[in-house]
């Protein structure tokens, strides 16, 4: 109790508060850009934490994630670009019903299902996390390869359509984190004599050139094309919120549940959650064949599971050290910035700061609905934003973001050359995030994976021999049956449509 | 710009085997048999891996080694992240004679330019934003970023 009166200490401070609500609209209006991802909102934001204290630091990433998320489903519904990546699950419903002259009940929808979602995945992240830690301690070398390598192969099986593309992908990841002085012996990696390399690759302005300047470089391709269409007019979001809550609460929690699980594996995130929601939503509903025509309950169950997943997918980010998506990495990255290294043992050494952020985490989600609703009010104006006017200032920003991360120009040259990188990806079909992933997670997985061959002397046994070794080593295996049995069946397909057609004739 | 299977997998088959090499090089811990360069030769072997599956399906669906997209093919649009890049570039190296507020502003400027942006709109919105830039990173944030030629400004 004495801890959360402390963290409550740590919140109510003007500071924080006025921070948490700048990171929101900050966070409102990336999200509700289309191209800007929630992971771009989060990498342009992380610069100007660096000169924040601990928590306001965490918190305003918080609240600017959990709003960017929210923002996404606003052009998505009003215009069919979904804002993020999570929103996409759903776009074809809600813009169905803005054509239908129903903007307001898809919204209202968005923001109800993204609010409860987030406390859902935030209630979860309160009490799994630090008996999870509890649990974590126990933890040596071993386990914590397994949970690393678990994290990976979700990273890069969930959602990806070419496996062999987002191995790549993490390969490139685990190149890049091996750069520097950082490992086991201590000698120059991959430098390439240069005095700077020694100290690594910044991960700070690699996800600013990954995701905003690849995406500037987009725009200038394209030519700064804007959208079209006007928005149309959005009539007050509130009035269905009984009636949905009413219709669609079990949708609301199965949605929860999911979303929530989701995000807890480590490598898997609130898009794969969206995704994976609605498939679920679809299969158990009485009436699958309304789904994308305008439908408001597979809205529901994915609109709540994306901020659940959002919420929860600081679990293993908190307690391991190991993210959940794009945006829990760079997050990881902020908490090392700060000292809060994640761990276990920050929930023994510093549980007020962490029972702060999950306040944060509460009071993000509540400022949604008020701040969502203003959004919603300005959205016409917002969108009308052109991508034009945006960009240069985008990348004027980036380029001194990038420089403050180590108050270099070497910090800028990173950026630059991974927003070539990153573009090129993005164009041939591989996938960014494992790369992300890879970044942070390797060298947790380096460190680990020499320490237990040093101390085993090249046994491997030793690396299950462990009885939580050995349980985290079955899921994973367990997991890696079932992406072999989904490749055999998807490899069978095409040839039974072959043999179907070949039957027809 | 999108690179055939089969180019992406050559790339990277040599870029796996480069790194491998590399990796045998590495130092060993004295008396110890792992040390720096296992991990790195595990992800060689990781490259070589992907490669292997990607030259095989690419040689087999036999797609040209280059497809340049519209985009690409488009000059203007080609010399317009000619010009990004080399925008970047010119900060990297000039920012320090120049100082940050003049950089910005070209850089700002010329983006604005490259997207077609009215010129008097444009060159409004460039000094703002070094100037709210250089407020926010050097006053409030303390980003020592480099003064080159421009005296201190008075806040």
């Amino acid at each position: 109790m004495d801890v959360i009166l402390q963290a409550f200490g740590l919140v109510a401070n003007p500071n924080v508060i006025i921070t948490i609500i700048a990171a929101s609209i900050f966070g409102l209006f990336v999200g509700a850009v289309p191209g800007l991802t929630a992971t771009t909102a989060t990498a342009l934001l992380v610069p100007l934490t660096f000169f924040m204290d601990p928590v306001p630091a965490v918190g305003a990433i918080v609240a600017c994630s959990a709003m960017a998320i929210f923002a996404g489903d606003i052009p998505a519904a009003l215009l069919r670009i979904p804002g993020t990546p999570a929103s996409a699950a759903y776009v074809d419903d809600t813009y169905k019903l803005t054509q239908m002259g129903k903007a307001e009940l898809a919204l209202g929808a968005c923001v109800l299902f993204s609010a409860l979602g987030g406390l859902f995945g935030t209630i979860v992240l309160i009490f799994a996390a630090p008996s999870l830690a509890e649990f974590a301690v126990k933890f040596s070398s071993p386990e914590y390869f397994w949970i690393a390598l678990l994290g990976l192969t979700c990273a890069v099986f969930m959602g990806a359509s070419n496996p062999a593309k987002g191995l790549l992908s993490l390969f490139i990841g685990l190149v890049i984190a091996s750069v520097g002085l950082n490992n086991p012996a201590g000698v120059p990696r991959l430098t390439f004599g240069s005095t700077e390399m020694l100290a690594g690759i910044d991960f700070i302005p690699v996800m600013i050139g990954i995701f905003a300047i690849s995406e500037v470089f987009r725009t200038v391709l394209s030519g700064g094309r804007s959208w079209e269409e006007a928005p149309a007019a959005v009539g007050n979001i509130f009035r269905d919120w009984g009636s949905m809550l009413k219709r669609y609460w079990r949708q609301l929690l199965r949605g929860n549940v999911t979303g929530t699980v989701v995000g807890i594996l480590p490598g898997a995130g609130s898009d794969v959650a969206a995704y994976v929601s609605y498939a679920i939503s679809r299969w158990f509903s009485k009436t699958p064949e309304k789904y994308g025509t305008g439908h408001i309950e597979g809205v529901a169950e994915a609109g709540s599971a994306n901020n659940a997943a959002l919420s929860s997918a600081w679990v293993p980010a908190l307690v391991f050290g190991i993210p959940g998506d794009t945006m829990t990495a760079i997050v990881i990255g902020v908490l090392y910035i700060k000292g809060l290294n994640p761990g276990p043992t920050l929930f023994i050494f510093n549980p007020q700061t962490i029972y702060a952020v999950f306040l944060i985490f509460i009071l993000a989600n509540l400022i949604m609905i008020p701040l969502g609703w203003a959004l919603i009010k300005l959205s016409k104006n917002i969108l009308r934003v052109s991508k034009k006017v945006l960009m240069p200032l985008i990348l004027i920003f980036c380029i001194v973001g990038a420089f403050a991360s180590n108050n270099a120009v070497y910090g800028v040259t990173i950026m630059l050359v991974f927003g070539v990188v990153g573009y090129l990806m993005e164009e041939n079909g591989i996938p960014i995030a494992p790369c992300v992933l890879g970044i942070v997670i390797g060298p947790l997985l380096e460190k680990n994976l020499i320490t237990t061959l040093i101390k085993s002397q090249g046994n491997l046994m030793d690396f299950i021999n462990r009885p939580i070794s050995f349980g985290i080593f079955v899921l994973f295996c367990l997991i890696w049956v079932t992406i072999i049995i989904s490749w055999i069946r998807a490899a069978r397909r095409p040839d039974d449509e072959v043999a179907s057609v070949n039957a027809a004739d | 710009m999108r690179f055939s299977d089969t180019t992406i997998g050559a790339v990277f088959l040599l870029a796996g085997i480069l790194l491998a090499w590399y990796s045998f090089n590495l130092p060993a811990i004295p008396g110890q048999a792992y040390g720096a360069a296992t991990f790195p030769l595990l992800i060689a072997l990781g490259f070589v891996g992907c490669s292997v599956r990607l030259l095989f399906s690419g040689v087999r669906q036999g797609e040209p080694w280059l497809v340049l997209s519209d985009e690409i093919k488009n000059p203007r649009a080609l010399a317009g992240v000619a010009v990004t890049v080399l925008l970047v570039l010119f900060y990297i190296f000039f920012a320090d004679v120049l100082g940050f507020i003049p950089t910005a502003i070209i850089i700002t400027f010329a983006m604005f330019l490259l997207l077609k942006v009215h010129p008097g709109k444009a060159i409004v919105l460039a000094v703002l934003a070094a100037l709210v830039c250089d407020f926010v990173f050097r006053t409030l944030l303390l980003v020592p970023l480099p003064f080159g030629m421009i005296p201190r400004l008075p806040w």
